[in-house]
């Protein structure tokens, strides 16, 4: 595994992940379980990138690494030009659950990603203008009118709403997004979404988006990850004794999705329905509908891939890596 | 066709649902009971035994209270009652106390701090363990018969248990809540004192009523064994008289401090912290 030092990484907001191994203990045996295997991953600031994959295939551990919550991981990730730093306001995070403080009131929780961000002094002298900051925000989120309640009295999808202004009042650059919909009803998740593609356009962040939800993924991403444990490669498919492999999971799809221009993203078209269907048939999903490694559609032009001599014995896959070098070197 | 509506039985059962007047009668009963039985009961022994000591009348029992509640002492001046009350309640006050900051201190540390855990928890596991008065004897060898030994046997009886409810509060909050407080742009400090603390204060008050119970068990242990006032000192010295006349009232009124200290906690959970029981509702 050694590293390949690529151009143009250092940009701010931009991720870089090569080579990403993470592996837990089994809790029976104790034996090192692999849950990440040999991820490579290239994200320019802007993108919606929207990561879908069968249950337990690693989504959010992936998150967490790139948070800086996880660090017991192996090969290199690369944000802002450095190696993955402890969480900070330039990575925002949107959880499925347990996204706002219950001890304040909506105003004080968006209000003190604010109050956390500048020193004392400054937010003594700037009060007024912190407050009307927040709560411009607030108004974002149409819930200006609800400022002084506690989250108890608000419902879980107005609360979502609290979590997301909470996050983007600080300015992240990257926002990580953990299933932040999951728990909604249909109704108010649809509102949510077309909320969250509206703050998109407006602040510009890059977006990492887990859902389980294919329809979702499609129409909020301007690209889409299926990262999933169910694959096969040259190593094959049992071990020496004849127990089946138990693979970790790796990006199996990387594919841009149809413009960002929002009227033509309609959940009710043809193309749209065709391509939700495509993915959900396709190979990844299900334990008996497997792709090789070599035959993995990364068509999106960020997307490379870097395979071990034991997962590609042709050497085949390595030729996409190359292919990418030389377009950045040609291009810049 | 039948469209009578089932009828909800009131009392039997498990659909039943008395409603809030046959609550509080049927909740009053046994008391009903045990108050006419013992006013019978004692009222027959009176009958053949006028110098009944273990069944007292309530005239007698009046006339008791009447005479430590309200004439003073000819030895020290005070009043018996309310200097026992006086010097209990301080003993278990400042106990509450220091239970609390140690609980507190000791539960977020344990909680966020790795190394601190590896330091404390085995011991603390460990003296959570120890039943309390095994302590005594040990605490009236080094620390004394003083007013200190009282509040630690207090403390030492209830603090571990604190500790470890603080601990384990912290524990679930903690986690994703950290990190995205770290996403937020919060400081180490911040997030302990301007994220954590102030969920943790509620419960902190919650557990602290919950931990009453054992800490009033303690206060009397130690009283009986060892004290030269007090209401647990009282209770088993005026026994050796076989007063029963002054232990009724006493028992009852550590009753009504138990109640009051609880009612006045839970006042405080609801003025401070509205969100803190809506939010488990929830």
């Amino acid at each position: 595994m050694e590293t390949i030092a690529l151009p143009g990484i250092h940009t701010p907001n931009q991720l870089y992940i090569e080579n990403l191994y993470r592996r837990f203990p089994d809790p029976k045996t104790g034996l090192p379980q692999t849950v990440l295997e040999n991820v490579d991953l290239r994200v320019n600031p802007g993108e919606f990138v929207s990561i879908i994959g069968p249950s337990g295939c690693g989504k959010s551990t992936l998150l967490r690494i790139c948070l800086g919550a996880d660090l017991g991981y192996e090969g290199n990730v690369i944000i802002n030009g450095k190696p993955v730093q402890f969480p900070d306001s330039t990575r925002g995070l949107v959880p499925q659950k347990y996204g706002v403080y219950p001890h304040l009131t909506v105003l004080k929780n968006v209000l003190i990603g604010l109050e956390l961000k500048y020193p004392i002094w400054y937010r003594m002298t700037h009060k007024k203008e912190l407050r009307a900051q927040a709560m411009e925000y607030l108004n974002d989120v149409q819930l200006a009118e609800h400022a002084d309640k506690y989250p108890y009295q608000l419902s879980g999808g107005q609360q979502q709403r609290v979590s997301i202004a909470q996050t983007l009042v600080t300015g992240p650059g990257m926002v990580f997004m953990d299933e932040p919909f999951g728990a909604l009803d249909q109704s108010t998740r649809e509102r949510v979404q077309v909320f969250m593609l509206q703050l998109w356009e407006k602040h510009k962040m890059t977006v990492f988006f887990v859902t389980h939800d294919i329809g979702e993924a499609v129409y909020l991403g301007t690209r889409l990850i299926l990262l999933s444990q169910y694959y096969v490669d040259d190593r094959g498919d049992v071990d020496e004794k004849g127990n089946p492999l138990r693979r970790g999971a790796k990006i199996i799809t990387d594919i841009p999705l149809t413009g960002t221009a929002l009227p033509t993203k309609v959940k009710g078209e043809k193309s749209f329905i065709e391509i939700v269907r495509s993915i959900a048939e396709g190979p990844g999903f299900k334990p008996d509908h497997r792709e090789h490694v070599r035959d993995f559609n990364l068509a999106h032009s960020n997307s490379f891939q870097t395979l071990t001599a034991l997962e590609d014995k042709t050497g085949n896959g390595n030729g996409r890596l190359k292919k990418m070098e030389e377009q950045m070197i040609r291009g810049g | 066709m039948e469209t009578k509506k089932i009828r909800i039985p009131l009392f039997f059962g498990m659909h039943a649902e008395p409603g809030q007047l046959l609550s509080i009668c049927a909740g009053a009963l046994p008391f009903i009971i045990l108050i006419a039985g013992y006013l019978y009961l004692s009222h027959e022994r009176n009958l053949s035994n006028p110098d009944e000591k273990l069944m007292p009348t309530p005239a007698k029992i009046v006339t008791a209270f009447n005479q430590v509640a309200f004439k003073a002492d000819v030895k020290t001046g005070d009043t018996i009652f309310w200097h026992d009350t006086g010097v209990s309640l301080r003993r278990l006050g400042y106990a509450a106390i220091i239970s609390s900051v140690l609980a507190l201190w000791f539960g977020m540390n344990l909680a966020l701090f790795k190394g601190m855990n590896a330091l404390c928890m085995p011991l603390l596991r460990f003296s959570s363990l120890v039943p309390p008065p095994i302590l005594l004897p040990v605490l009236f060898l080094t620390v004394g018969v003083e007013e200190a030994s009282k509040v630690v046997i207090i403390v030492i009886s209830i603090a571990p248990a604190m500790t470890l409810a603080v601990y384990g509060t912290v524990s679930k909050m903690a986690g994703e809540q950290i990190t995205r407080s770290f996403t937020l742009g919060a400081t180490q400090l911040d997030v302990i004192y301007r994220i954590l603390l102030p969920q943790v204060l509620p419960r902190l008050i919650e557990i602290l009523r919950t931990s009453l119970g054992m800490a009033w068990y303690s206060l009397i242990l130690a009283e009986a064994i060892a004290a030269s006032s007090g209401i647990g000192y009282r209770i088993y010295l005026v026994r050796r008289f076989t007063q029963m006349d002054v232990i009724i009232p006493y028992a009852l009124w550590v009753v009504v401090l138990g109640y009051a200290m609880n009612y006045i906690l839970g006042l405080i959970l609801d003025k401070c912290y509205p969100w803190y029981s809506k939010q488990k509702e929830n």
